[in-house]
């Protein structure tokens, strides 16, 4: 009788384990598909492309799949990034295009530092690196969010006649990071300003 | 008695499920077509689901903020519906008016007892508290509008609040109820 009692009641847990699963599987299985259902942007990448101007001769450097630059035309001054996949590291470079005055004369290369960082709560501080051949880059920071320092709003670079300038983003990760989920995106306001 | 509830809950959570799905989709492709995102589905190796990937993130942001709108709505609806009928159709605390217009109606099948409406009620909570859980977390992935999911909370509190309050008047009928017959 008892081995009866026994055999019932483990029969009974293992049925309700079993309906308790099923349970579970009603509620998670349409969260998972939701949750999968969740909208992707397009990873199009300029890749090593040269766009001309008047005043200039572009190259892009990004030939890596690590900067989506989605919009850049003459009229609308502004390079939009979608930075994915790349931080496998605290310190990382992202190469984003060499700049060649075209020009007789000197201009100017203003940036304006984003305003928002869209992305997960990651501290992080965004500098853009001006590198020359035979020189260090020097490094601006633009975006921080790691401390209440305030990053540059604006910064100004001159480029005299036949000049190169290369220019790239550093990002600096504080804290534990996936490399594989990393995702961040911002603007950048860039300007071209010829001097008479 | 355990293997009993059980079997209704997932009798009941059927239906949520089903419609927790199908409206996002739903959704997705209503305002894809209304608004004329350009959108393109995706087959990835490392995903059981297809991906919708969007050249625009703004167009991501809206699609997704109205398609998780639309099905919280229906969830939120779902619920709602449970609510009205432990407030004004529930056998134990129906007034003998309503019972009465009901019967004239000749719709006393909507009526309904505690047992078929808190094992509906407990399966409609739970999805209405994860269909809020899911906008949060896009909220937080930049994926969803903030609004939308303040709504929703707000909204939630108060179906929540409702169904309390609910499940307390059922106490105090049933407490009366053995009160008077022991």
């Amino acid at each position: 009788m008892p081995g009866e009692l026994l055999t019932m009641g483990i029969l009974k847990l293992v049925s309700n384990t079993f309906l308790l699963v099923i349970l579970a599987v009603f509620l998670v299985v349409p969260t998972g598909i939701v949750l999968g259902l969740r909208p992707q942007i397009k990873t199009s990448v300029l890749g090593a492309q040269t766009v001309k101007s008047d005043l200039f001769q572009r190259t892009f450097l990004n030939d890596d799949q690590n900067v989506w630059i989605k919009t850049f035309e003459k009229d609308n001054q502004t390079l939009d990034f979608i930075i994915y996949k790349g931080a496998s590291n605290q310190n990382q470079r992202y190469p984003l295009y060499e700049i060649e005055n075209t020009t007789a004369k000197p201009f100017e290369i203003v940036f304006r530092s984003p305003d928002k960082i869209f992305g997960p709560f990651i501290k992080q501080k965004i500098y853009l690196n001006r590198c020359m051949t035979d020189k260090p880059c020097q490094s601006f920071l633009i975006y921080n969010l790691v401390d209440e320092q305030k990053a540059a709003s604006e910064l100004t670079f001159p480029s005299e006649a036949g000049e190169k300038l290369k220019f790239e983003l550093l990002v600096e990760i504080y804290g534990q990071t996936d490399p594989a989920s990393f995702n961040i995106s911002f603007e950048l306001p860039f300007q071209i300003v010829t001097r008479e | 008695m355990l293997s009993k509830i059980l079997l209704k809950l997932i009798d009941e959570a059927v239906l949520p499920a089903v419609i927790l799905v199908s409206t996002k989709i739903i959704g997705l492709g209503l305002i894809n077509f209304f608004f004329h995102f350009t959108f393109e589905i995706k087959f990835f190796p490392q995903m059981i689901l297809p991906a919708l990937v969007y050249t625009d993130s703004q167009e991501a942001l809206l699609a997704n903020s109205y398609s998780n709108l639309l099905m919280y709505g229906a969830i939120f609806v779902g619920f709602l519906w449970v609510i009205v009928k432990s407030i004004h159709l529930h056998e134990t605390h129906i007034s003998p008016k309503a019972t009465q217009k009901l019967a004239q109606w000749n719709l006393l099948k909507l009526l309904t007892n505690s047992y078929n409406l808190y094992h509906q009620a407990v399966v409609w909570f739970l999805f209405l508290w994860i269909a809020v859980g899911i906008l949060i977390f896009y909220s937080f992935s930049d994926l969803t509008y903030w609004w939308v999911s303040v709504a929703s909370l707000a909204f939630n509190f108060v179906l929540t609040y409702l169904i309390i309050d609910d499940v307390e008047r059922e106490f105090y009928a049933r407490r009366a109820f053995n009160n008077g017959y022991s």
